[in-house]
């Protein structure tokens, strides 16, 4: 099973770098964020929704971002995120079982928000080539449950914050980007309900770890050959590479009561331990008339595990930017 | 030339509208950094929000956009070309200027008036010009690199509003 999975991952990487010398690059990753910024004060809207197969069920997360390019240099990007993927309680017998928790039923709902500002402070253009570098921070605020230490706020598990920087090279037919970040989760409370129906539910408080991640994106446009109007639809293929280390979280029961007590680390499952984890997620996009933008991809495990998803994932991402105050 | 007769051809532009020393064909600005179509239509756009821009015309292989003007003879804000590139996220590698063929004869002394913008010529042997077309020389207008190619050959002191360096395009 690994040995083919490898073996495809060697072919797509393979194929890329063939293709790479007959097309020209693109950096509107569908998953990672580009250095570059937004036009200042134009106005994108971007829907994008995560997909994943679970027991009898489909999970999915799903966002509406509104992006605005407040100077040439700074970006800003306001996300709203609902989901069938978390509730507002932990799982019965957190975390000794159901952790994952994998097949429960959750209603869609609300999940939180998600702040993003990203700063263009280096710029070195070139006809038809660039390099950028940016540094962004984020914040977000949910006001559900995430049940694995693994955080991630840009698709709304945890509230916390964040930081890290971008650099994108952009050369004729090769596009790569590298963005490096930091996550400080912020910690949660909720109740996990007792065994026993007569009991109370059990006060839990649980610390996410902090998390360092990474993306490596590659992409180029295979169709148009050679550009001529804004009418032609442009097909880019992408190759993202993303993954994250995580620290341990730290579990308190029957927690802010008189029988409050620390979980062991060596008692935690291993979604809630220490872990590290690169997936590889190949993608392809459709830009129409120039402006709409409409991206696939699907992420599949390379190396380490994330217990936060289930692979693979399917992502679809729209987007499309409004132009004020032209002729 | 002196300034009382620049004066008065500076009056004559804005108050008959018909006598025009020199005329404007087109502009073009050259992109860098701009490598998608996206990219390129993104900075139409910011183009295309100047008032005094009639038309644009993208060529999205040289990256490179051609601009007709509004007919005025008010001054151009020539900087603002250079702007709405930057805002749109790129940088400006050239802009140029076309002058109508017969504008060339009107070149005195290496200046020339067209509306109310005056352009002096640098870096250029003395008339006739084998070019129509002259690069834009200033900090906004090119990359650093060559700017600082270019700003030896700038007399010290800075032109005034509305008027601009040219050198005659090798383009």
């Amino acid at each position: 099973m690994h040995n083919n999975m490898w073996k495809s991952c060697a072919t797509t990487l393979l194929s890329f770098i063939f293709l790479l010398h007959t097309a020209a690059a693109q950096e509107l990753f569908p998953l990672s964020d580009p250095a570059s910024s937004m036009p200042k004060h134009v106005l994108g809207i971007r829907f994008f929704s995560e997909t994943y197969h679970e027991v009898t069920q489909w999970r999915n997360m799903s966002a509406v971002r509104l992006m605005y390019g407040l100077t040439p240099k700074l970006t800003t990007y306001l996300t709203a995120i609902a989901s069938n993927h978390h509730g507002e309680d932990f799982p019965k017998e957190f975390p000794f079982h159901n952790t994952p928790e994998r097949g429960a039923i959750y209603p869609y709902k609300f999940n939180g928000a998600h702040l993003y500002l990203k700063y263009r402070f280096l710029t070195l253009d070139g006809q038809n080539k660039h390099l950028r570098v940016a540094v962004y921070g984020e914040g977000a605020y949910v006001n559900t449950t995430h049940h694995e230490s693994e955080p991630n706020l840009e698709m709304g598990d945890n509230s916390g914050i964040g930081g890290g920087a971008i650099a994108t090279w952009l050369n004729n037919k090769l596009a790569v980007s590298l963005t490096i970040g930091y996550i400080k989760p912020f910690h949660a409370e909720g109740y996990s309900p007792d065994p026993i129906h007569s009991l109370p539910p059990v006060p839990v408080d649980v610390r996410y770890g902090e998390a360092l991640h990474f993306a490596f994106s590659l992409g180029y446009l295979i169709y148009p050959v050679q550009y001529r109007d804004y009418r032609q639809t442009n097909i880019n293929l992408y190759l993202e590479c993303r993954g994250k280390y995580f620290n341990h979280a730290e579990v308190t029961l029957f927690h802010k009561q008189p029988n409050e007590y620390v979980l062991s680390t060596l008692r935690y499952p291993k979604a809630l331990q220490t872990g590290f984890f690169a997936d590889i997620s190949p993608g392809i996009q459709f830009i129409v008339r120039s402006n709409l933008r409409i991206d696939f991809s699907t992420t599949f495990r390379m190396l380490g595990f994330s217990y936060a998803r289930l692979y693979p994932v399917y992502t679809i991402g729209i987007q499309r930017y409004f132009y004020f105050g032209k002729k | 030339m002196t300034n009382i007769m620049r004066y008065l051809l500076v009056l004559a532009g804005l108050f008959s509208g018909i006598i025009c020393f020199g005329q404007i064909q087109h502009l073009t600005v050259g992109i860098n950094g701009l490598t998608c179509s996206q990219c390129s239509r993104s900075v139409e756009l910011q183009l295309r929000k100047l008032s005094f821009i009639k038309d644009v015309s993208m060529n999205l292989q040289q990256t490179e956009g051609t601009l007709s003007l509004v007919q005025s003879n008010t001054a151009i804000p020539f900087d603002e070309i250079a702007q709405a590139v930057k805002d749109a996220g790129f940088s400006v590698r050239f802009l140029t200027v076309t002058f109508t063929p017969e504008t060339l004869s009107q070149i005195k002394n290496k200046e020339l008036q067209s509306g109310a913008d005056r352009f002096y010529i640098v870096n250029a042997a003395d008339t006739p010009y084998k070019t129509n077309t002259f690069q834009f020389v200033g900090k906004i207008y090119m990359p650093p690199t060559v700017f600082k190619k270019y700003k030896k050959l700038l007399p010290p002191s800075a032109p005034d509003q509305s008027s601009y360096w040219l050198i005659p395009s090798g383009k």
